[in-house]
């Protein structure tokens, strides 16, 4: 086994790892951040869905409102926030891994 | 000579390699394409949404990045066409074999495959789309269909090429027709299969952007085409210049040292043996 991975031409077997690292230390990096803005917010896990704020640091394009639309439903963009309904705690936690998302507030309809 | 003399001319050494020379040059030549492409901006004096420099290529660049839509688009890209390739391959070299090793299947395929080969993917697409719809399923086939004739083509000249005094030595030796083909035909043909492959994975890459451009909606093929949709040219010339880095490391991490292993295992290999 370890005489045909020795085979294997040392530019794949490197930039595979790289690439890998790479995605792993991006996973780790949004996790984390996730875990910072998760933090602040504290979704009921039970619900079957909540209504939320996104908040992000510049105006969203079409790429970031087709991701906040598959995570709930529109309502409103207002200063650099978006008003979401009926989102599910799983798809909130999704959101809060993308860096672009600076903070997620929680609102009561 | 010293002993703290010994790794300074090492290094002096491995600096003025031939590679570190090739690697030099390569990069001044990048250099001055960058170089004259802002002096023509600077010359011309065109307003950024209609020839965007350097400068302005590089902001739009940071600002893809920094609003979390490329790094996310190249992922995709890549995702795709390793899936696509994939399974092209797969499908190539099992129909390969089938129309190689069967003289009924043949007949039957051959003309079918040939006329299928002549209708470029991008007749396709339009189809697909309204098969599949928008998205990566219609991307995935059209990738399978570009990827696998070339592989298909060359494994079938492998397996027709493989010497018959070897096959009947083998079988007079008391190999079954599974043997035959493990130990003999495959390891024959594989030259041939890598061939294809290297064809076949390139025509995917210029496929997957084809085919991003008309059937999705993330993807660097839909960064281009969206950029110059909505005059953000110099987010297109960014997707252009990623396009071209992928191809660059696919190319050169992956499939020239499998050609590289091929001509140093079976000598050099051409679709037209």
């Amino acid at each position: 086994m370890l005489r045909r991975l020795a085979k294997i031409p040392r530019s794949i077997i490197l930039t595979s790892a790289a690439i890998l690292l790479i995605f792993l230390a991006y996973e780790i990096w949004t996790r984390s951040l996730a875990g910072q803005i998760m933090a602040d917010f504290r979704p009921d896990w039970d619900a079957e869905s909540q209504d939320i704020v996104i908040v992000m640091p510049f105006e969203p394009e079409q790429f970031h409102m087709l991701k906040l639309q598959a995570a709930g439903r529109f309502i409103s963009y207002e200063n650099k926030e978006v008003t979401l309904f009926d989102v599910h705690p799983d798809d909130i936690r999704r959101l809060a891994r993308n860096y672009w998302v600076s903070d997620i507030r929680l609102i009561t309809r | 000579m010293t002993t703290e003399a010994i790794p300074a001319a090492a290094a002096k050494r491995s600096f003025r390699s031939p590679k570190n020379a090739k690697r030099i040059r390569q990069l001044g030549g990048i250099l001055a394409v960058v170089v004259a492409w802002q002096i023509s901006v600077w010359v011309i004096d065109l307003p950024p949404y209609f020839y965007p420099g350097p400068s302005n290529v590089f902001d739009a660049f940071i600002e893809l990045v920094e609003r979390g839509i490329l790094p996310p688009y190249i992922g995709d890209s890549v995702g795709r066409y390793a899936l696509g390739v994939f399974c092209g391959t797969s499908i190539g070299v099992l129909i390969g074999l089938l129309i190689g090793l069967s003289r009924l299947m043949s007949a039957v395929l051959a003309p079918t495959i040939n006329f299928f080969y002549s209708i470029v993917e991008v007749a396709w697409i339009p189809l697909f789309v309204i098969w599949w719809g928008y998205g990566i399923k219609t991307i995935i086939v059209a990738l399978v269909y570009v990827a696998a004739f070339p592989v298909l083509y060359n494994t079938l000249i492998g397996v027709r090429t493989v010497p018959t005094v070897l096959i009947n030595a083998s079988k007079s030796l008391g190999a079954t027709n599974l043997q035959v083909l493990v130990n003999v035909i495959l390891p024959s043909a594989l030259p041939n299969i890598f061939t294809g492959f290297r064809i076949g994975a390139g025509f995917a890459f210029r496929g997957l952007i084809f085919a991003e451009m008309i059937a999705a909606q993330t993807g660097v093929g839909y960064l281009i085409f969206e950029g110059a949709n909505s005059q953000q040219t110099d987010r297109t010339i960014v997707g252009m210049i990623t396009i071209g880095l992928m191809w660059l490391v696919i190319d050169r991490a992956y499939l020239s040292p499998v050609e590289k292993i091929t001509i140093e295992r079976w000598g050099l290999v051409s679709d037209s043996k």
